[in-house]
């Protein structure tokens, strides 16, 4: 018996080597396997598993650039005051309004409104801060890039691009992706409430079309927030509110013929059908932006 | 006494090691990885990114990711398999699986010398398919990962 213990580390011992042998072994067969030939791998026909279908959504600074490019110009008193961000105190309050603000921070970049951007930044930072994503802005000195670029659009444009894939790569890879469509519908209404507001100012045709673009986004955005809404009653109270934005739009004849007919055509609105949802827009904005 | 305490201390370093080893990776792909594909994706800007997880499994796998895109942007999918220790296939098709004759757009098979490889989509474009498939596999090999980023113009 007093023997057996050490027989039983040596040949414990000798596993370990094994196996840490075999596996460096299989880590180059690894490496020497993305070169082999795959085709004739048999590869299903159908989706492997239930949760294999995903969506990705896009950047609010690209919805923005999508405005701004459609002749959006700035005025001033539309974008959420920056005050109001300490008084989010639940974690999907915070998430939306980070979204918000990330709107409003590319709306002042886009329009070269760099104090207002920059004011936007810390706040974007300190909601940040408090769903616990310090690291995001601290590792990437995002404030400092900021300052450095203030007077150059383009640079800056590149910064708010950085900050959103360090924010989403963030998220995946501290298994908050939950936040992510809840920060990305945060964005989208603010995005749409600055859009129709813009456009009720100056009827500017090409934002109308901006805004119908905006819509197809938003049956994906509400799956989402389904798929993690869960028990979340606040969540869910939010989500009944897109849904409410949606069933209005798709009730829209000329919505539903672009749908039925299958074309890339751009849906037109006319100022009634925008002004009833515009103001279906404005009720979600208020729910996200008051306390 | 001692040399059993050591003994057992050498068998709890062997067991630390073997147990890291099989441990999931702590980010997949690498950072270099992702920071290659980051700067391969300039000068378009970053629009989204997506990381596809899969264990390994006897038989073979498939999940499908729908990307979004506007008609009047040009965009940028930018791709690594990296983090695979077996080559999948990457296919990006303009409708979703359940439809038939769907078109093909591109296909990682006709870039198989490269762990990183691009597509840029046509305007007009309202969304594309990317159709992820990896052959059956020993489960040893663990976990690996496809990673994606998405860039407009």
């Amino acid at each position: 018996m007093k023997t057996s213990l050490p027989k039983f580390a040596v040949f414990l011992v000798a596993s370990a080597f094994a196996i840490g042998i075999s596996s460096c072994n299989s880590s180059s067969e690894s490496e020497d396997s993305l070169a082999q030939d795959t085709t004739a791998v048999s590869m299903p026909d159908e989706l492997t598993e239930e949760d294999s279908v995903s969506v990705i959504l896009p950047s609010p600074l690209q919805i923005a650039t999508l405005f701004k490019k459609s002749g959006l110009t700035y005025l001033d008193g539309l974008t959420n005051e920056t005050s109001k961000a300490s008084s989010y105190s639940s974690t999907n309050k915070r998430a939306l309004n980070a979204g918000v603000y990330m709107t409003d921070l590319a709306y002042c970049v886009l329009n070269k409104q760099t104090q207002k951007a920059m004011d936007y930044v810390k706040t974007v930072r300190s909601l940040g801060a408090q769903m616990g994503m310090s690291s995001v802005f601290d590792n990437n000195s995002f404030v400092d890039r900021f300052e450095k670029n203030i007077n150059n659009e383009d640079s800056l444009a590149y910064v708010v691009a950085d900050l959103q894939m360090e924010t989403d790569m963030y998220l995946e890879q501290n298994d908050m992706v939950k936040l992510s469509p809840i920060m990305f519908s945060g964005a989208w209404v603010e995005a749409l409430y600055i859009g129709t507001k813009v456009y009720e100012a100056n009827k500017e045709e090409t934002i109308n079309h901006k805004i119908t673009e905006q819509m197809i986004i938003l049956d994906k955005v509400i799956s989402l927030l389904d798929k993690y809404s869960g028990s979340d009653e606040e969540l869910a109270s939010y989500t009944a509110t897109l849904k409410d934005i949606s069933a209005y739009y798709n009730s829209i004849p000329a919505v539903q013929q672009a749908k039925a007919s299958e074309e890339q055509a751009e849906v037109k609105l006319s100022d009634e059908e925008l002004k009833q949802l515009s103001a279906k827009i404005v009720e979600a904005r208020k729910k996200i932006v008051n306390a | 006494m001692l040399k059993k305490k050591s003994i057992l201390s050498l068998l709890g370093i062997f067991s630390f090691a073997i147990l890291g080893s099989f441990g999931p990776p702590t980010e997949c792909p690498s950072k270099d990885a992702k920071t290659k594909v980051k700067t391969m994706l300039k000068p378009y800007k970053y629009d989204s990114a997506k990381t596809t997880r899969f264990t390994f499994k006897a038989k073979s796998q498939k999940k499908e990711i729908e990307v979004p895109l506007f008609l009047t942007e040009k965009y940028k999918l930018l791709f690594t398999v990296d983090g695979m220790p077996v080559r999948p296939s990457v296919k990006i098709y303009n409708k979703d699986i359940s439809t038939k004759n769907r078109e093909l757009l591109f296909n990682s098979d006709d870039h198989k010398d490269k762990t990183e490889f691009e597509y840029e989509t046509k305007k007009w474009t309202r969304k594309v398919f990317v159709d992820i498939e990896v052959p059956a596999a020993s489960d040893s090999l663990g976990s690996g990962c496809v990673f994606f980023i998405v860039g407009y113009e």
